[in-house]
């Protein structure tokens, strides 16, 4: 029977295809090859490249990814000795670092199955440390009080001593708090809080503005007082000497004292009748007396404005 | 038709019935969605199956029937008795038109729908499903197995007969049953895979059965239209409506070639299969399917990576090199899956969001609500410390919550280390960045952070988040954090913008202050200075006034001294003068003694005090 060369061509392809498929496996540099040997491990690869296998089901090659795994814990609430409640999540590295003890002990490598148990591992140790912390080891604006690196580094050291203990096959490499807050019935007390503290610097800062401005205005208002006093002071000290250059002058009017003291009367006179002075006079006032001397000639004014 | 062949057709549908029981049953048991769309198409088949076979009976009926009617024929002697007779005559023949007639394309509907169904409905289900269940596997592939294997063997054997002795009848039965075989041995490919730990595989199988199950509807409802026109030869051989050629491709792929001409000779009506194309098609497709997958590899093994960007070339697993790291330009690689690279955009700087991410908006105030909150909890100090009692328990520092959206840049540096360190580096850098922003936060006083100390938490922030991805060894370099958008929560925003406001006024008392202090100030140095001046003045008048006085009074001496002493010419002349020159403006009431006989009035004509008329106030200017 003559068979056709293109089926020849295609078989073979399709043999080396399946025969590396079922024979060869490779390992990634970012991994390590657990095979088995009818269920039981037979050989680990960690190196990368190619390896040399019996098919299914009599060699099964499970790879496993050997980079360091991130898990992320539950954000989680948790009762703080100092009465205060807590939320708090944290995420962990790991890696494997002995397939041996870890491919059995995870449903043949699964991690999935790890995350999970690790999960609960670092919960446990998570809840028992920061039960341990007050508040104040979590939040505080001295940076000298908090505590973050060491409760890391608690929760670190306890999950490494189970994992160690238990040969689980893994090696954790770090330990984060990722978040801290609050549950949501303290949100609404801490958002009251912060309105009041608010509410503190809004009356603080209109009190300062208070106290300001009185303080510009008194301190205003007292220059003001001292610079006219001081002007009061100047303009007396000025007269003063205008009134001791003037007592000069005294001494001539001393020659003729009856004269002077007549011309600061009038002077004084001159002054008084200036404005809006009204004048009540009788006749002995000078030169009313001459009114009294021509009596006759006053009778016929009277007489002339009489209307009898 | 022969008796043998309705038996087979009653054998395929006892079989494909079986099967589509066996599968169901198989499928819950470990719970497998390649194997339910593995039920689905093999109950498809019982389908046809039954159709075919229903449609059998119809034939074997005509042909007896015919028999019959030719031995009465030639019992009687004389064909021209029946040769004009009606449809009457032949009740089992009609009976076969109706049914092509009517119940086929009835029937080849109702399947177009139910495919149609089968590839639309399922392919949002399937993801539902829970996995498979390992722990039954093992059972199920061996069961998979062995109705695979029967509906192999029984499919073949029907094909054969229907190629053979020309049965069309057997073949959508056969078809489908090399198709069920197919799927079998497919879900126990993927079961086997699901164990060596590629679980989408089942999924994926699937999803292919559903496109399997699309295409056929595609092909039976372009069959039931192409029935409409097709060009009719009298005598010519009639397809099946509810044949698929497609089915039959896949359970028999090497009838494709056949299938394809049968197809264009029975649309066209003539020969296609015979024409010089044809024949070279024929003969040479093999070699040009080949010819392709060829090039297809071949081409796989250049590649170009853009600038900006590298890759990661392992050779069966192993990076070629120092670390496998290759840049931009073009590259030569062995096909898959000897040499596989992954390429990342090393260059090209990437980011994320630590809080909120924030919505699209023009304007972003802290009152209104612009992204999906997520707030950290920020430390503060103590509004009034000296309002504490002396020797008080120390307490709880208080706490403030912030609403944060900050962004982070990076970019890849070393790829190495990026690729093979960390399963999945993105998330972790994501991880390091909301650690560093949330123990930041807890030690930052919310005042200083949101006034002057959002610059130097920036860089401290980043500094923190470098030192972190440097000890987890990421190869990344961070190259901006920005704390723009951090603010109060929208529910105590307000307050904060009331803050503001207040601080606004006392600015604007303390202001209004300085500008009467400014006026004060201003108007006490003018009236000192008026003062001064006017001190000034007096001086001068007082000095010169008593210079011109004593110039006036040596003057004034010598006419004194000439009519000297009270009462005398001159002071009686001084007096009088005095009196008239500046009492003229003066009212005066001069009364006369009691004694008097008349009383003299000067100026008696009314007249308003001028005094009382300087005392008016002036009339508002309009």
């Amino acid at each position: 029977m003559k068979r056709s060369p293109l089926t020849i061509v295609v078989a073979a392809i399709l043999i080396l295809i399946f025969g590396l498929l079922l024979f060869v496996y490779q390992v990634r540099k970012s991994e390590v090859a657990v095979v088995t040997l009818f269920g039981k491990i037979h050989a680990v690869q960690t190196d990368p490249g190619p390896g040399l296998r019996w098919p299914w089901p009599i060699e099964n090659v499970y790879k496993l990814d050997q980079r360091v795994q991130d898990l992320e814990g539950k954000f989680e609430q948790i009762k703080l000795p100092d009465q205060n409640i807590l939320l708090l999540s944290v995420f962990v590295g790991y890696r494997i670092d002995d397939p041996r003890a870890f491919f059995p002990k995870f449903a043949n490598g699964s991690i999935p199955e790890a995350d999970k148990v690790l999960e609960g591992l670092v919960r446990s140790a998570k809840n028992e440390v920061a039960g341990q912390h007050p508040f104040s080891d979590f939040v505080s604006t001295d940076e000298k009080q908090m505590k973050f690196a060491d409760i890391e580094n608690q929760i670190l050291q306890r999950v490494q001593k189970q994992v160690r203990d238990l040969n689980y096959g893994i090696e954790i490499k770090f330990i984060h708090i990722r978040k801290i807050g609050l549950p949501e019935s303290v949100t609404q007390n801490v958002f009251d809080r912060m309105t009041s503290e608010r509410q503190f610097y809004i009356s603080k800062i209109q009190s300062q503005g208070d106290e300001e401005a009185t303080k510009i205005k008194s301190a205003a208002d007292s220059t003001a007082a001292k610079l006219l006093a001081d002007a009061d002071a100047q303009a007396f000290k000025i007269r003063g000497e205008g009134e001791a250059q003037m007592m000069k002058s005294l001494e001539i009017l001393q020659q003729n004292p009856n004269l002077a003291t007549f011309n600061m009367q009038m002077t004084a006179l001159e002054a008084l009748l200036k404005k809006n002075a009204t004048l009540v006079l009788d006749q002995s006032t000078s030169p009313l007396q001459w009114l009294r001397m021509n009596e006759s000639i006053e009778a016929t004014s009277t007489n002339l404005l009489d209307p009898k | 038709m022969e008796q043998n062949t309705k038996k087979i057709g009653l054998l395929n549908c006892i079989v494909l019935l079986a099967a589509t029981i066996g599968l169901l049953l198989v499928t819950r048991f470990a719970s497998t969605a390649a194997g339910a769309m593995g039920t689905v198409l093999t109950g498809f088949g019982l389908l046809v199956a039954l159709v075919s076979y229903f449609h059998m009976g119809l034939l074997e009926r005509e042909q007896f029937e015919k028999m019959e009617l030719e031995e009465l024929s030639k019992s009687r002697g004389s064909e021209s008795l029946f040769a004009s007779a009606g449809a009457d005559t032949f009740p089992a023949k009609r009976s076969r038109e109706q049914f092509e007639r009517f119940f086929s394309p009835i029937f080849t509907a109702l399947l177009f729908l139910l495919q149609a169904a089968a590839a639309y409905w399922p392919w949002e289900k399937l993801p539902l499903m829970a996995p498979i269940i390992t722990d039954r596997a093992t059972l199920a592939m061996a069961l998979l197995g062995l109705f695979g294997l029967i509906l192999f063997l029984l499919g073949k054997y029907s094909s054969g007969l229907a190629r053979l002795q020309g049965q069309k009848l057997l073949r959508p039965g056969a078809a489908y049953l090399l198709l069920g075989a197919y799927a079998c041995f497919a879900v126990t490919a993927t079961i086997a895979a699901v164990l060596a730990g590629f679980v989408k595989t089942d999924l994926i199988v699937a999803r292919v059965l559903c496109v399997v199950s699309g295409l056929a509807a595609v092909e039976t409802l372009l069959g039931l239209i192409l029935e409409v026109y097709r060009v009719r030869v009298r005598g010519g051989e009639t397809r099946l409506l509810y044949e698929s050629r497609l089915v039959g491709l896949l359970g028999q792929p090497e009838a494709i070639i056949t299938t394809a001409a049968h197809a264009m000779d029975y649309q066209f009506g003539f020969k296609v299969s015979e024409t010089w194309f044809y024949r070279f098609l024929e003969k040479a497709l093999g070699w040009m399917l080949l010819a392709q997958f060829a090039a297809l590899v071949l081409s796989s093994c250049f590649f170009v990576i853009n600038p900006g960007d590298k890759a990661l070339l392992e050779r069966f697993g192993r990076p070629l090199g120092s670390n496998g790291v290759i840049g931009a330009g073009l590259h030569f690689k062995l096909p898959w899956p000897i040499d596989q690279t992954k390429l990342y955009h090393t260059e090209r700087i990437q980011s994320f969001i630590v809080g909120a991410e924030p919505e699209q908006g023009e304007t972003i105030a802290w009152a209104v609500s612009h992204a999906k909150e997520q707030n950290f909890l920020v430390a503060s100090q103590e509004v009034n410390p000296e309002a504490l009692p002396q020797g008080a328990e120390a307490k709880s520092p208080p706490v403030s919550l912030l609403s944060v959206s900050i962004p982070v840049q990076y970019q890849v540096t070393n790829l190495a280390v990026w690729a093979y360190t960390n399963s999945d580096p993105e998330s972790l850098l994501e991880g390091i960045a909301e650690r560093s922003v949330g123990h930041y936060l807890a030690s930052a006083d919310l005042d200083d952070l949101m006034a002057r100390g959002r610059a130097a938490a920036a860089v401290a922030l980043r500094n923190d988040m470098q030192e972190q991805a440097d000890a987890l060894e990421l190869g990344a370099r961070i190259l901006f954090v920005g704390l723009e958008d951090i603010h109060p929560p929208t529910k105590v925003a307000k307050i904060f913008e009331e803050v503001v406001g207040a601080s606004e006024t006392r600015e604007s008392k303390i202001l209004q202050a300085q500008a009467y202090a400014v006026s004060t100030n201003a108007w006490a140095n003018g009236e000192s200075f008026k003062r001064l001046v006017a001190a000034e003045a007096d001086e001068h008048s007082a000095i010169t006034n008593s210079a011109a006085r004593a110039m006036l009074f040596t003057n004034q001496q010598l006419a004194y001294s000439a009519a000297p002493g009270a009462g005398g010419v001159y002071e009686q002349h001084a007096y009088l003068d005095t009196l008239t020159e500046n009492s003229a403006d003066s009212r005066k009431y001069i009364i006369a003694t009691t004694n008097a006989p008349n009383i003299i009035i000067v100026n008696l004509e009314d007249k308003i005090r001028k005094d009382l008329i300087d005392q008016l106030p002036a009339p508002p200017a309009k």
